[in-house]
């Protein structure tokens, strides 16, 4: 599988799939204008990702400054993917990262944490 | 002397048969009503990006805590994100970017102490009623109940479409120190004035 780089831009977060390392990072603010088309690629590589790869460790890391609520929805599926690969015998670690400061971010991903209770979610103060 | 006097009158009396408002009026009104930011006309998501820059630099110049500086810029963020999906007045523009007509207002309220941030677009007569039991259903919510409903609407998915997940007025809410406060003005008659301020 190849790898898929999408650099970040003022609406949208850095982010890289990244085979070879088992990492899935996602870092930045998510306010597109259309959501869904603009991450569509993305669900696509992981569903296949956990679909052609082996079961081994992967590390999924998100650090989302800001986030809009079809964003919000957005994570919510591609959560969704990662359970369904986990109920699958892979092998997944989920860091959600947030600035202490950041007191959304923090609330946000401990309702994620608290939706997908079958995943080893972590959230991690930077 | 009296020449000039005169052309003076003249050019003065001509400029003002030109001109079809008084906008240090309009400037007034805004200023009356404590709003410091205000915008209206086609917005696009390129435009929002550069509103938003200015609202949060010009809270941050007035020291206002970060917390609520965070809650403004999202609540703006989804106002103008709803003006650009469900304005009437839609059209996409020769750089193949939506762009919709609306109205954005931010502000501080002296009586309440609050912050407030308003938007307006005009929407379908037929979507009227959806839309107020939408806002009343959310309004009757506490803070705890809405948190539930957000999280059970972004789970089914029954609100989404394939340009939002129909979460904007419930993230809203849930920014809000008050309820929504909404309104709709008839202006035609297919279509009304919707807006709505938000509370922080």
């Amino acid at each position: 599988m190849d790898t898929l780089h999408i650099e970040a831009t003022k609406f949208t977060p850095d982010i890289l799939l990244d085979p070879e390392e088992r990492l899935i990072r996602l870092v930045g603010k998510s306010y597109p204008e259309n959501t869904f088309d603009f991450y569509a690629p993305v669900l696509e590589w992981l569903q296949n990702y956990f679909e052609i790869e082996s079961s081994e460790d992967t590390t999924i890391e998100l650090e989302i400054l800001y986030f809009n609520s079809s964003s919000s929805k957005l994570f919510f599926d591609l959560f969704d993917i990662v359970e369904d690969a986990h109920n699958r015998g892979h092998k997944i670690e989920v860091k959600w990262i947030y600035d202490v400061e950041n007191e959304s971010a923090e609330e946000a991903g401990e309702d994620y944490k608290d939706d997908f209770e079958m995943l080893n979610f972590h959230l991690v103060e930077k | 002397m009296f020449e000039t006097l005169k052309m003076e009158q003249n050019s003065q009396s001509v400029s003002k048969q030109n001109e079809t408002v008084d906008l240090l009026d309009i400037k007034n009104v805004l200023k009356n009503s404590g709003i410091f930011f205000s915008f209206n006309g086609y917005i696009s998501q390129n435009v929002l990006g550069g509103m938003g820059d200015v609202i949060e630099a010009k809270l941050l110049e007035l020291n206002v805590d970060n917390s609520i500086v965070n809650r403004v810029f999202a609540v703006f963020t989804e106002q103008m994100q709803n003006v650009m999906n469900y304005s009437k007045q839609k059209s996409i523009n020769n750089r193949d970017e939506y762009e919709s007509l609306g109205i954005s207002v931010v502000g501080f309220s002296e009586q309440k102490g609050k912050y407030f941030i308003g938007s307006g677009n005009f929407i379908d007569e037929n979507d009227v009623k959806s839309l107020s039991e939408k806002l009343d259903k959310i309004n009757s919510m506490s803070q705890t109940d809405l948190k539930k409903y957000y999280k059970a609407m972004r789970r089914s998915g029954d609100e989404a479409h394939h340009r939002g997940a129909g979460l904007g007025f419930i993230e809203m809410a849930k920014r809000a120190t008050e309820p929504l406060l909404y309104r709709f003005i008839p202006s035609d008659q297919d279509e009304k004035f919707f807006q709505l301020f938000v509370y922080i």
